[in-house]
């Protein structure tokens, strides 16, 4: 992002990878030229032990390699991202990319369970950031997710029966998300609350699993309808 | 489109006797056609019902799509309807005279000409499918048009020239010529119907349709995209004009495809736009993230005016590549966060050259009743925070 974007992820980057043997990824995307791109971009911090460029290969892919982290297009031919999740099962975690930033294929694909959404446009150092957190269990919101889900959870939803747990945020996570809306990483964050980045993930796991086990069916109509207003 | 989803029945014409109703039926019901002809016949000896059915099926039925244009049988298959049809008019005209000893009616009495005027109508239509040369269509259009003429005329002039319609033998004579003409019409009409009706060529407007949608979306990624990228080739070594073309033609291109179309006159409308003249003026990328909505007020004018300075601050002085705007409509405030991970700078600097910030961020939001904090911290970045209550109905929702 700035001059520095290396400097502060390959300290994240280090923390992790210097005591960890390399995650393997496989990236699932239609394009070759991305996936190239991509391979490229995140070779020197994880191992990219496979590819796929539809929903067939893969779940093939996936299902031969066990991989630790899947990079999943949300756009693929035979049925999308989600079509993978379903096929290939919720054991591997999967980091959604896309060019899209259609609301209803954000909420979609994290809806059918990809712990995270980040854009295509996102930078190498970044990216690799943020394989490593989906990696190890926690969520990767990208600002603009940030921004729908505090759109979707907002008022402007009208729910008969609201469940506290899952249909609500705290306020601590509304802190969070809208300082990651407004650019902020994790560690940013972090300072900015004087909370340790571990909460940080921990609010943000918590969002994640709200977002994808509330049961607003208003939720898909609202990203749906954003598209018409 | 529907071919796919929902089968569709056509006519056989490569198998037909006389116009592929029959074979079309037998296809699409998958029984034998012998039994789908068999029925059709047996029902005309009921006032010519089987053939009026016929003849409907005939007009709505679209030609089966690949045996519209079969060139290599052409000749052999007009003779060969021609020949077909002939036998079928006798098999109709048979049809008719039975009708006629069975039945006391009018149609009783006049069912050989009716039948004569079915072949006559049938022969019009028929040259319709024929992919023969042209005088053997004009051939047989004007043999159809003599045949279901005259079996009409026939029956006009007998039926209606046996009445007497009034003691004047002029005013009866003019009834009947009348209603001679009358009938004349309708038959003129029932003749065109099948040229007129043509369901092969609504299905062909229908590809037609789909077609030119594609070439819509050809001729625009063709004024877009492709001219872009041709600009991008001849740039390809200022890599800072490339990056900011690619991420105009993005942009756009994205709209295009799955834009959010967002209300004239709104406040994220107004936001977005900003975003994309500071995009398309300075070599910087802006993340623009809004949450909730709301109608633009001569004050979230001044808003948005003061979050232009403030990016456009970002993007001339800060050096990033990024900068990250917020907007938030929360019930009664409006904020804005505008944030880069530029230089930064210490707030005792914005002296003589930072005017921009004083008199346009900040005066800006105190005359308008807003706040603008500025925080910044040289070598981290910028972040410059709005406020603005909102308007009219602030603290409603």
């Amino acid at each position: 992002m700035s001059e520095t974007p290396s400097e502060t992820v390959n300290d994240q980057v280090g923390e992790t990878v210097s005591q960890a043997k390399k995650y393997r990824v496989v990236i699932v995307d239609d394009h070759a030229m991305l996936r190239t791109g991509v391979r490229a971009e995140i070779a020197v911090a994880v191992d990219v032990v496979g590819e796929g460029e539809d929903v067939a290969s893969g779940v093939a892919a996936i299902q031969s390699l066990h991989p630790d982290v899947v990079l999943l297009d949300v756009h693929l031919p035979g049925g999308g991202g989600g079509e993978v999740i379903r096929q290939a099962g919720l054991d591997t975690r999967y980091l959604a990319l896309s060019v899209s930033d259609a609301a209803e294929d954000v909420i979609g694909i994290i809806r059918a369970g990809a712990r995270g959404y980040v854009t295509k446009s996102i930078s190498g150092p970044d990216l690799i950031d943020a394989i490593i957190r989906v990696a190890e269990g926690d969520a990767v919101f990208s600002p603009r997710l940030a921004g729908f889900v505090l759109d979707a959870f907002s008022g402007s939803i009208e729910v008969e029966k609201v469940d506290e747990d899952l249909d609500r945020l705290s306020a601590r996570e509304q802190e969070v998300l809208r300082l990651i809306a407004r650019g902020y990483s994790y560690r940013e964050v972090a300072r900015e609350l004087y909370i340790s980045i571990k909460t940080v993930e921990t609010h943000v796991s918590a969002v994640l699993r709200k977002l994808q086990l509330s049961n607003r069916h208003q939720l898909t109509r609202w990203a749906t309808d954003r598209k018409l207003v | 489109m529907s071919e796919q989803s929902v089968p569709k029945a056509y006519r056989g014409l490569n198998s037909a006797f006389v116009a592929g109703v029959a074979s079309g039926l037998a296809t699409y019901f998958r029984i034998s056609v012998w039994i789908v002809r068999a029925v059709f016949l047996l029902s005309c000896v009921w006032k010519f019902s089987g053939a009026v059915a016929y003849a409907l099926l005939w007009l709505f039925l679209a030609v089966r799509p690949e045996e519209r244009t079969d060139k290599g049988r052409k000749g052999a298959a007009a003779w060969g309807a021609i020949g077909l049809f002939a036998l079928s008019a006798s098999l109709l005209v048979g049809m008719g005279f039975l009708v006629h000893l069975y039945d006391t009616s009018v149609i009783g009495t006049y069912a050989l000409d009716i039948a004569g005027a079915g072949v006559g109508v049938g022969l019009v239509w028929r040259m319709r499918d024929v992919r023969g040369g042209w005088w053997l269509r004009l051939a047989g259009l004007i043999a159809g048009v003599i045949v279901a003429w005259v079996s009409i005329a026939v029956v006009t002039a007998t039926e209606v020239g046996s009445r007497e319609w009034s003691t004047d033998p002029g005013v009866n004579a003019t009834v009947v010529s009348a209603l001679l003409m009358g009938s004349t019409l309708v038959m003129c009409i029932i003749c065109a119907a099948a040229w007129v009706v043509h369901p092969e060529r609504v299905e062909e407007r229908e590809a037609l349709l789909i077609a030119s949608t594609k070439a819509d979306v050809a001729a625009h990624l063709h004024d877009s995209v492709l001219q872009t990228l041709a600009v991008i080739q001849k740039q390809a070594d200022d890599s800072a004009s490339v990056a900011r073309l690619a991420r105009a033609q993005e942009k756009e291109l994205r709209a295009y495809l799955y834009g959010e179309a967002l209300e004239e006159g709104s406040f994220k409308a107004a936001v977005r736009e900003v975003a994309d003249e500071l995009e398309a003026t300075y070599p910087i990328r802006v993340e623009l993230v809004s949450v909730g909505e709301c109608e633009l007020s001569p004050q979230l004018e001044a808003l948005v005016a003061a979050a232009r300075e403030a990016s456009v601050n970002a993007a001339k002085h800060s050096g990033a590549e990024q900068v990250d705007v917020y907007t938030e409509v929360s019930g009664s405030l409006v904020e804005v966060f505008v944030r880069d991970r530029g230089k930064g700078f210490s707030p005792e600097e914005i002296g003589e050259d930072r005017m921009g910030i004083r008199r346009s961020i900040i005066g800006r939001m105190n005359r308008h009743g807003g706040r603008a904090s500025i925080r910044s911290t040289p070598g981290e970045g910028t972040e410059i925070a709005l406020t603005m209550p909102y308007g009219k109905d602030a603290g409603d929702e």
